[in-house]
């Protein structure tokens, strides 16, 4: 009898507590590989590739302030009066370019003809708002305030405290690194543009960021 | 299990916190993307026209030129990219404003430099030779020149710029005019 029912006397249920305690682990791993730092990665960029760039070096502690520098323009789609940005579509296999988008802030998707915005505005986009030279609303604010709050954040947290008149009348720097996420099809005015109104708040070191190079470990 | 626990025993259902772990899980998965390895140079760059009264403790990278403070001027080298509205460099010139700009075929344009700093390298060597000690490359792009022409310009000049140690390649941005966007 004892051999007919499975699992015999003891009444034989799995246990989950080792499959728990795994999952438990697993999602421990992921929460805590999860990198929020690339949320201020506009990952829709193309950034250009160059053999000197390096990357940057492990255990840096660097304070960064990360400006996506682009060109938006005026969302086709009728009716609406957010701002668009090309957007590559990549074929899966090949992961080359088929075609282009361009995307607004309210998420319509219009055929682009060419890899380019003509005649574009300059814009950064901070995590997913696009800022312009102008301000629209209180939510987006100009590149120029958008860059003078970033920068009285970071006089307040120098060590000593800064204050504005430190680092625009006497030429004290700010100690944050601005880097510069410019997508290869930016005119150069955008990215200078930027530049001279980080420069204007005090920030005197740039990175310029460059697209995927093989990974050296090392050195 | 039930001659160890009485009916009234409350168990933790085990089942329904996996499914939920799974979901979790599941959602950890699905939102992780790997972090795009991404390169950079790093440049110091100090605004154009500095402030007067500014402090000399800029050191590499920086164009100490116009700082009253320091008697000491660093030789700059102008490379004048034009690009003609068409967003590709069309025209290269090269030299020092004041004194002479030279035009060169893009593609002669790192032997042109090389030509400039090849007598830092030299006097580095211990060898003397004529030519000054340039320190810095001033970029001066049009406008409306893409980004990526740019930045190859860039690569090319921290080559030879590039500063020893932890010093900052010497190499500064302009636009010949203002940024026709928006
Ligand atoms: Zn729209």
């Amino acid at each position: 009898m004892s051999g007919s029912v499975p699992g015999g006397g003891v009444k034989s249920e799995p246990n989950l507590t080792p499959i728990l305690d795994m999952v438990f682990q697993l999602i421990t791993f992921f929460m805590l590989v999860i990198n929020f730092k690339s949320a201020e990665l506009d990952l829709s960029l193309q950034l250009p590739v160059l053999g000197s760039a390096k990357p940057l070096p492990e255990g840096a502690n660097l304070k960064l302030l990360v400006l996506n520098v682009q060109i938006c323009t005026k969302c086709p789609h009728s009716g609406c009066d957010a701002f668009a940005t090309l957007r590559r579509v990549t074929d899966a296999d090949t992961k080359k370019v088929k075609s282009y988008q361009l995307v607004c802030e309210r998420g319509h998707e219009t055929d682009h003809p060419q890899g380019a915005i003509t005649n574009g505005k300059t814009c950064l986009t901070v995590y997913g708002r696009l800022l312009c030279k102008e301000s629209r609303s209180k939510d987006f604010p100009s590149i120029e305030e958008y860059l003078r709050s970033e920068a009285d954040l970071s006089l307040m947290s120098a060590t000593p405290p800064l204050t504005r008149d430190e680092v625009i009348k006497e030429g004290k720097e700010l100690m944050d690194t601005v880097v510069i996420r410019a997508d290869t099809g930016c005119r150069f005015g955008a990215v200078n543009f930027v530049i001279v109104e980080c420069q204007k708040q005090g920030y005197r070191r740039f990175a310029l960021k460059t697209g995927q190079v093989e990974i050296k470990t090392g050195s | 299990m039930s001659k160890r626990h009485s009916a009234e025993d409350v168990e933790l259902n085990v089942t329904a916190m996996l499914d939920m772990a799974f979901q979790l899980l599941a959602f950890f998965i699905l939102t992780f993307r790997p972090p795009p390895g991404e390169a950079q140079i790093f440049l110091k760059l100090p605004p154009a026209q500095p402030v007067a009264g500014m402090t000399g403790t800029e050191r590499a990278g920086s164009d100490e030129s116009k700082d009253p403070k320091d008697v000491k001027t660093t030789k700059s080298v102008v490379v004048n990219l034009l690009d003609r509205d068409s967003g590709s460099v069309t025209d290269v010139q090269i030299g020092i404003p004041s004194v002479s700009m030279k035009p060169v075929p893009y593609n002669d344009l790192e032997k042109e430099l090389r030509v400039y700093f090849k007598a830092k390298e030299d006097n580095e060597a211990g060898q003397k030779s004529g030519q000054g000690d340039y320190e810095q490359v001033v970029i001066n792009a049009s406008p409306t020149l893409r980004w990526e022409e740019v930045m190859k310009v860039v690569d090319m000049c921290t080559k030879f710029t590039a500063g020893k140690g932890d010093k900052l390649p010497a190499v500064s941005l302009s636009a010949a005019g203002p940024d026709p966007g928006g």
